[in-house]
C-alpha cells in the first residue's frame, strides 16, 4: 500500500499535467485572445482534450527527467 | 520610539558584560504579545480567502485579484514565523492557542504544513549556513542575485536536490514529529493539488493559476531573496555574531518585511518582528563591538 501511495506521489507532475496544466492551456486558449489568433476551429472538448493530452505528456517528461524546464 | 542608533559606550567592556548588556536589552522586547502581529495574519487570510469569490463572481477582475494575491501569499510566512519561535505564546501559557492557530492558519496561501516548517527552521537556527545540515544553505549559496533566483526556480523542479532538502532534513531527524510533519505536508499537497482540479475541472483553471499557483511561485522567489538569501549572503559564515548580517534595502525596512534586522532575530529569536528594527537600533553598540557585519550607523535601519 506504502509502495503504491509513493508511486502514486512520485508521479505528481503527470496528475499535475493531466488534470490542471492541460486545461489551464485549454482555458488560455477559449477565454484569451490566444484563440482567436490561432483560430483552430475545434470545439471546447477537442480543445480540452488536445491540451490534457499536452499537459499529460508534459507531466511524463517533468517525471521522468526531473525537471520541468 | 525614537529610530536614532544608540550611542551608548561599550569600549572596555568584557565578553560577559556584553553578553549581560545584550540580553538585558532583548529582554525589554520579548514576552509581549505583538498586536500587529495577530492582526497581520487574521487579515491576509481573510483577504486572501475573500480574493476567490470576488473574482468568482467578477466583483473585481482576476488581474486585481491576481496582484493582491500575490502580496497575500508573499506576507503569509512571516506569521507562522512567529509561532514557529513561540513568540505569541508558550507551551502551557494562556494563549498558546493562539500561537498554533496562526502557526497553522497563516500557512495556508503558501501551501506548507506549520510543522516541518517550524522543524526546518529550528535546524536552520542551530546549524545555519553549514551544508548538509542547514535545510536552507542550498538556496543560500548563490553569490549573485541571479543564482539566488535561479536556485529558488530550481526547487520548483520535480528531481532538484533543492526540491528535496527539506524531506531530507526530515529524514535526518527521524522522530516521529518528523514523520508526522511529512505527512501533514503530503495531506497539503494533496489539498492543494484537489482545489487546483476542482477549479479546473468547474473551468475556473486560470483563476487557480491566478490567485494561487503563480503567486506562490512570485511569493516564494521572494521570500527566499529577502527571508533567507540576502541575510545569509554569502552563506559561508558560522557563529552566533557571524551567520547573519545587516543589509540595506532600497525601499525601507519594510519592503524587507524587516529582514534588514534579521540579526536580531538569529541573536534572540523570541523578539516579535515588528520589534526587530528598534532592537537592531538598540543593540547596534553591541553588535558592532562584536564586529558583526552590520551596515554603516547612517545606513542602518
Amino acid at each position: 500500500m506504502q509502495k503504491l501511495i509513493e508511486a502514486v506521489l512520485k508521479m505528481m507532475p503527470v496528475w499535475f499535467g493531466i488534470g490542471f496544466l492541460g486545461p489551464a492551456l485549454a482555458e488560455i486558449y477559449m477565454r484569451t485572445p490566444v484563440g482567436g489568433v490561432l483560430n483552430l476551429g475545434l470545439e471546447s472538448g477537442q480543445i480540452y482534450m488536445i491540451c490534457m493530452c499536452l499537459g499529460g505528456a508534459y507531466g511524463i517528461f517533468a517525471w521522468r527527467v526531473g525537471r520541468w524546464v | 520610539m525614537s529610530k536614532a542608533i544608540a550611542d551608548y559606550d561599550v569600549s572596555g567592556k568584557s565578553d560577559a558584560e556584553l553578553t549581560r548588556v545584550e540580553r538585558e536589552i532583548a529582554r525589554r522586547y520579548i514576552d509581549k504579545l505583538s498586536i500587529p502581529m495577530v492582526i497581520w495574519p487574521v487579515l491576509n487570510l481573510s483577504c486572501w480567502l475573500a480574493l476567490w469569490p470576488l473574482v468568482f463572481t467578477g466583483t473585481i477582475p482576476l488581474w486585481l485579484g491576481f496582484v493582491i494575491a500575490t502580496v497575500n501569499v508573499t506576507l503569509s510566512y512571516l506569521p507562522s514565523h512567529e509561532a514557529q519561535h513561540d513568540i505569541y505564546a508558550r507551551p502551557g501559557e494562556k494563549l498558546r492557542w493562539l500561537n498554533e492557530a496562526i502557526g497553522h492558519l497563516s500557512l495556508i496561501p503558501l501551501a506548507y504544513g506549520y510543522k516541518i516548517l517550524r522543524l526546518t527552521h529550528l535546524e536552520h537556527h542551530k546549524h545555519t549556513n553549514k551544508p548538509g545540515l542547514d535545510p536552507d544553505h542550498i538556496y543560500n549559496d548563490g553569490q549573485t542575485l541571479v543564482q539566488a533566483v535561479w536556485k529558488s526556480i530550481q526547487s520548483y523542479q520535480p528531481g532538484s536536490r533543492a526540491a528535496s532538502s527539506y524531506m531530507e532534513c526530515m529524514e535526518r531527524l527521524g522522530t516521529d514529529e518528523a514523520k508526522s510533519a511529512v505527512s501533514q505536508q503530503i495531506l497539503i499537497m494533496l489539498a492543494q493539488m484537489s482545489v487546483f482540479f476542482v477549479c479546473a475541472y468547474n473551468g475556473y483553471a486560470l483563476e487557480a493559476v491566478l490567485l494561487w499557483w503563480l503567486p506562490l511561485k512570485l511569493a516564494l522567489v521572494y521570500i527566499r531573496i529577502y527571508l533567507s538569501w540576502l541575510p545569509h549572503f554569502p552563506g559561508k559564515a558560522t557563529g552566533r555574531y557571524k551567520d547573519t548580517r545587516g543589509f540595506h534595502s532600497y525601499g525601507g525596512v519594510w519592503s524587507s518585511l524587516a529582514m534588514t534586522a534579521h540579526i536580531v532575530h538569529h541573536l534572540h529569536p523570541r523578539i516579535p518582528l515588528d520589534k526587530t528594527p528598534a532592537a537592531l537600533r538598540e543593540l547596534y553598540p553591541i553588535l558592532e563591538a562584536r564586529d558583526c557585519d552590520i551596515l554603516e550607523r547612517h545606513l542602518a535601519h
